[in-house]
């Protein structure tokens, strides 16, 4: 698998806990909206170099987004680990409310393509349209964003 | 939309022109990798117009007339769906590279999938036949 870094990797997180990942693109959703599709649970080992990001929050799971978001789709942490694929979900102990999945198989290497798409199909399976329109992050008081300057922003 | 059209034709313009032999397929192509909306930033890299052409010629054979067109980090995917089995093929980054994937999806598992490297137009045709009738030997 392609996890390259693991520095700030925290605890497991508990299997009744749901997370969000933020649509960072349009076909994360299907055409009609009412469905997850592959596309957001596809990891590339380039982009994703700690793990597939994910969130406690809808607006955490878009806040690293510059461009804009499409939604976010919703997964508990027991059907990802539940799909027996040695996926673990864990604490981001750098960025509180970032979600890593660890050991996900990655589309740019030519030996775990396969199983990439498969447990992307997997999850989207699992996992289901928490919003369908974009998420407005709330403004933040002046003191907030000068705080949030120096925080690493996650992958 | 503009913007990204003229980055994309400029940074391919030092290929040679070709001959489209498919402008169906050619205009669902660019259409795609035209659309902002299908990037994750303005700074992921964009399918070049070799791919587009390679990618064009290929699916001359093929109908995408259900079929989901997006650019993923120079590469371009096509996938079609029905009854439970998906058919994914793969485009580039390299214009030498197209795979083509095939799943057949089964209680929430994926019960099959194939791989196919270094595939071939005749490969994604009996991928569509597989999709059209599953349990059909092609």
């Amino acid at each position: 698998m392609c996890d390259e870094e693991s520095s700030g990797i925290g605890d497991l997180v508990p299997d009744d806990t749901i997370v969000y990942r933020g649509c960072s693109r349009k076909n994360f959703l299907t055409p009609t909206k009412d469905a997850v599709a592959p596309a957001a649970f596809e990891k590339r080992g380039l982009n994703h170099k700690d793990g597939l990001s994910l969130a406690l929050t809808m607006v955490d799971s878009v806040r690293p987004f510059k461009k804009g978001n499409f939604g976010a789709v919703a997964i508990s942490v027991g059907d990802i680990h539940g799909l027996n694929r040695g996926l673990e979900v864990r604490f981001d102990i750098q960025v509180p409310g970032h979600i890593i999945v660890r050991n996900m198989p990655c589309m740019d290497r030519s030996h775990e393509k396969q199983a990439a798409n498969e447990v992307a199909a997997e999850l989207a399976f699992r996992a289901t349209v928490a919003s369908a329109v974009p998420i407005v992050l709330p403004t933040e008081p002046v003191d907030d964003i000068a705080a949030s300057a120096e925080e690493p922003t996650p992958s | 939309m503009n913007a990204l059209l003229n980055s994309f034709w400029q940074t391919s313009s030092t290929v040679t022109p070709q001959r489209i032999t498919n402008i169906g397929a050619f205009n669902t192509l660019v259409d795609a990798v035209s659309n902002l909306d299908l990037y994750e930033s303005n700074d992921e890299p964009k399918p070049s117009l070799v791919l587009v052409h390679r990618a064009a010629d290929i699916l001359s054979s093929v109908s995408l007339e259900n079929a989901e067109v997006a650019p993923s980090y120079g590469e371009i995917n096509v996938t079609w769906k029905a009854n439970g089995v998906r058919v994914k093929a793969t485009f580039g980054p390299d214009p030498d590279v197209f795979y083509v994937y095939r799943e057949g999806f089964e209680n929430g598992r994926v019960a099959y999938s194939h791989m196919e490297e270094n595939a071939s137009a005749a490969y994604l045709q009996s991928s569509l036949q597989w999709l059209a009738s599953p349990f059909a030997n092609v």
